[in-house]
């Protein structure tokens, strides 16, 4: 069921229903007054006649006691009646223009004097209407009774009677006397007078002019009924119209929005009311969802770009993890967090370069198959390069069994403490070493690697070296050169470093100078020198000495000249110092 | 004219011969005899009793010639001053005497009524009547 027809259900039933109970109740109203105020009516009317009556018969009483009461009563003693009481008796009958007759009888109930002119002397046997006894004037002894024979026809005169009401009456609650038998449909009222024998006066009002009147009023009170009924509908239809139309309209927006999905849809206020503001309100609400939307969509094209974004973005660092592996982990990070651009760009900048080759690499590949080969360069290869970043070095090329490697760019933590990572690195490669012929040799590979190692400190043009099309970053310059060369001239499994880089080191490592060489292409003789590891090669209780610029190595504590001893403990507290 | 005489005289001498008159009482009344006085005093209601019986006077009716020989001869009053008399009494709620319409309800009546009296020709009187005065 709709709202609407529940609203014109609840409407109809609240002003309809009171309607035509109120006009029934009036109608039945109407019919009971009628009753009720003709029943009053005629009951005052017919106290008014029974007043009437009475009073009619009161006089007759009276005027009897009056005669019962004259002198001429007293002739009844001399039997000489039939003139002055007879008189009497026949003058009062007319002045009261009775239809009956006055008796006079005597104690022994003969008439002996009437107003009727019959035999006297005979016996009175009827029932009188009125008695009165008669005394004598002087001795007050009854004497005779006054009787008076009397016709109700006298009572029905005193009716006034009309075409819708008519009196009768009742004698002895039996005799019907002077109805009118016209009226098929009456309502009556009843009234007994207080005389002997008894007797009722009937008023009755003819019924049939009044159930005419009520079967036209019915019917007028039928029509008004249904057309007031109509009009009723009619007016609770269009306030529920104008009700619901805001409502309606509503709910026609809320399908609108719905099916076309259109938020911009508006939904008109037409009434100041509790909806015209529901119908504010949801223009409000509806505003607000299209800003929401609108908001949203933006949102979402956004996301979406961002999602397409991202999806390149995971394009491009998967390709990038990939491109990383050709590239030192620095340099691809250096890049791909923007501090370098990938442009024809180089700078000139103080590095520690490195270069390592494996010593008879090329007598050996031909030895070996090329799988074995190439396991045994990729692990070595693969090692190397986790020791290189460990220490922060930046992997410039792998040039078949050689590897060269730079400090200070794009990092850097100091042209010194480049140059001693540097060293550390090799260092451990170097140590790592041990660890890999041993892997190999348990492997079956008996001829294991040698590698050896250059290391020089100097100037070199850094950045993206090549055309447009392809970049490289590299270094290039003398010092790099000059440290390749520093590489060839090492012996196997052998550190050599340039003056500059061992000037840097030599604080920590110990240096020996091993020769000096001079380098093709170069035209001063460059001074080499080996690097030790501090633990490297000795026992568990050697002791390695510097003095005045001299490593001293020994076993024996006890070895060492006093000033050794001392340089000992004063570098020891410093170290635990340090600690 | 001489029948007619004759006539008138012996009217008038019937009317002499019935000139008697006599006032009656119910034959068994205690009453043998009354004085004038008495009889005016009764019918003009100022005595009631006479011994222990009331007394009920009865007059004819006012035309009868009976009734105002009574009054001249017996009460002794005039009609005029009479009817003044009893207007006067009307006044103390006392009415005149009864009156019957002829002799022969008056004789009815005494006859029946204990204490009644009244007056008739002496010719009219029987054996029911007792006579109490003459006049």
């Amino acid at each position: 069921m709709s709202f609407k027809l529940k609203i014109i259900l609840l409407i109809l039933s609240v002003s309809l229903i009171p309607y035509i109970f109120i006009m029934i109740y009036m109608g039945n109203t109407f019919e009971k007054t009628y009753f009720t105020k003709t029943q009053q009516e005629m009951k005052t009317q017919l106290d008014i006649t029974q007043q009437t009556i009475e009073q009619y018969l009161s006089t007759i009483q009276r005027d009897m006691l009056f005669m019962s009461t004259l002198d001429v009563m007293n002739d009844i003693y001399s039997q000489d009646v039939d003139r002055r009481i007879t008189h009497l008796l026949i003058n009062k009958k007319k002045d009261l223009k009775l239809d009956g007759n006055f008796f006079v009888i005597d104690n022994k109930n003969t008439i002996i004097a009437s107003s009727k002119k019959i035999s006297l002397l005979t016996k009175y046997n009827q029932t009188p209407f009125f008695t009165q006894e008669i005394y004598s004037t002087f001795d007050k002894t009854k004497i005779a009774t006054l009787v008076l024979d009397f016709s109700l026809q006298n009572i029905s005169n005193l009716f006034n009677n009309s075409k819708e009401r008519h009196y009768y009456i009742i004698r002895n609650k039996k005799e019907i006397l002077f109805k009118n038998d016209s009226f098929t449909s009456k309502i009556n009222v009843q009234k007994t007078l207080n005389t002997k024998p008894s007797i009722e006066i009937v008023l009755e009002q003819n019924q049939e002019n009044f159930l005419t009147l009520l079967e036209n009023y019915k019917r007028w009170f039928i029509i008004a009924l249904v057309l007031g009924a109509i009009v009723i509908a009619f007016i609770a239809l269009y306030f529920i119209n104008r009700l619901i139309k805001p409502i309606l309209m509503l709910s026609t927006a809320t399908d609108e929005i719905t099916n076309k999905q259109d938020y911009t849809y508006q939904v008109p206020v037409i009434s100041n009311d509790e909806i015209g503001t529901l119908s504010k309100a949801f223009n409000k609400l509806i505003t607000s969802m299209n800003n929401a939307l609108v908001q949203l969509k933006i949102e979402a094209k956004n996301r979406e770009e961002l999602i397409e974004e991202k999806g390149k973005n995971e394009v491009l660092k998967e390709l990038s993890t990939k491109l990383s592996r050709y590239l030192s982990p620095q340099i691809y990070q250096s890049i791909f967090e923007g501090k370098q651009d990938v442009t024809l760009t180089s700078k000139r900048k103080k590095l520690t370069i490195f270069f390592s080759d494996i010593v008879g690499f090329t007598e050996t590949t031909d030895t070996m198959e090329s799988e074995d080969l190439s396991e045994l360069l990729n692990d070595y290869l693969d090692k190397m390069t986790i020791i290189a970043l460990k220490h922060g070095a930046t992997i410039d090329k792998y040039i078949g069994d050689s590897i060269m490697i730079f400090f200070g760019d794009p990092y850097t933590k100091g042209v010194q403490q480049d140059a001693l990572a540097c060293v550390n690195m090799a260092l451990e490669m170097q140590d790592h070493m041990e660890i890999l012929h041993q892997k190999w040799k348990e492997k079956g590979f008996t001829k294991p690697f040698q590698i050896r190692m250059g290391i020089h400190t100097g100037y070199c043009t850094v950045g993206n070296f090549g055309s447009q099309e392809r970049l490289e970053y590299t270094i290039i310059g003398s010092s790099v050169n000059l440290a390749s060369r520093i590489e060839s001239a090492a012996n196997p499994n052998e550190i050599l470093i340039s003056e500059e880089t061992k000037l840097l080191v030599d604080d920590t490592f110990s240096c020996k100078q091993q020769k000096k060489i001079l380098p093709k292409g170069f035209k001063r003789s460059v001074a080499l020198y080996t690097v030790k590891t501090q633990t490297h090669n000795l026992s568990k209780h050697t002791i390695e000495v510097k003095t005045n610029s001299q490593w001293v190595t020994t076993d024996d504590i006890n070895s060492l000249s006093l000033k050794e001893k001392t340089n000992l403990k004063k570098s020891l507290n410093t170290f635990l110092d340090a600690l | 004219m001489l029948k007619t005489i004759l006539i008138i005289l012996i009217l008038t001498s019937i009317s002499v011969d019935a000139s008697k008159y006599a006032i009656v009482v119910n034959k068994h009344s205690d009453i043998t005899t009354l004085t004038a006085k008495q009889v005016k005093d009764i019918f003009l209601l100022k005595r009631h009793f006479i011994h222990d019986t009331r007394m009920i006077p009865v007059n004819t009716s006012s035309t009868n010639i009976l009734r105002k020989t009574f009054e001249h001869e017996i009460l002794k009053i005039n009609r005029d001053r009479l009817n003044q008399y009893w207007i006067k009494k009307h006044f103390h709620g006392i009415s005149p005497p009864l009156t019957q319409s002829s002799d022969t309800s008056m004789k009815l009546f005494i006859k029946k009524v204990h204490g009644s009296i009244g007056y008739l020709p002496i010719s009219k009187i029987d054996k029911d009547l007792k006579v109490v005065y003459e006049f």
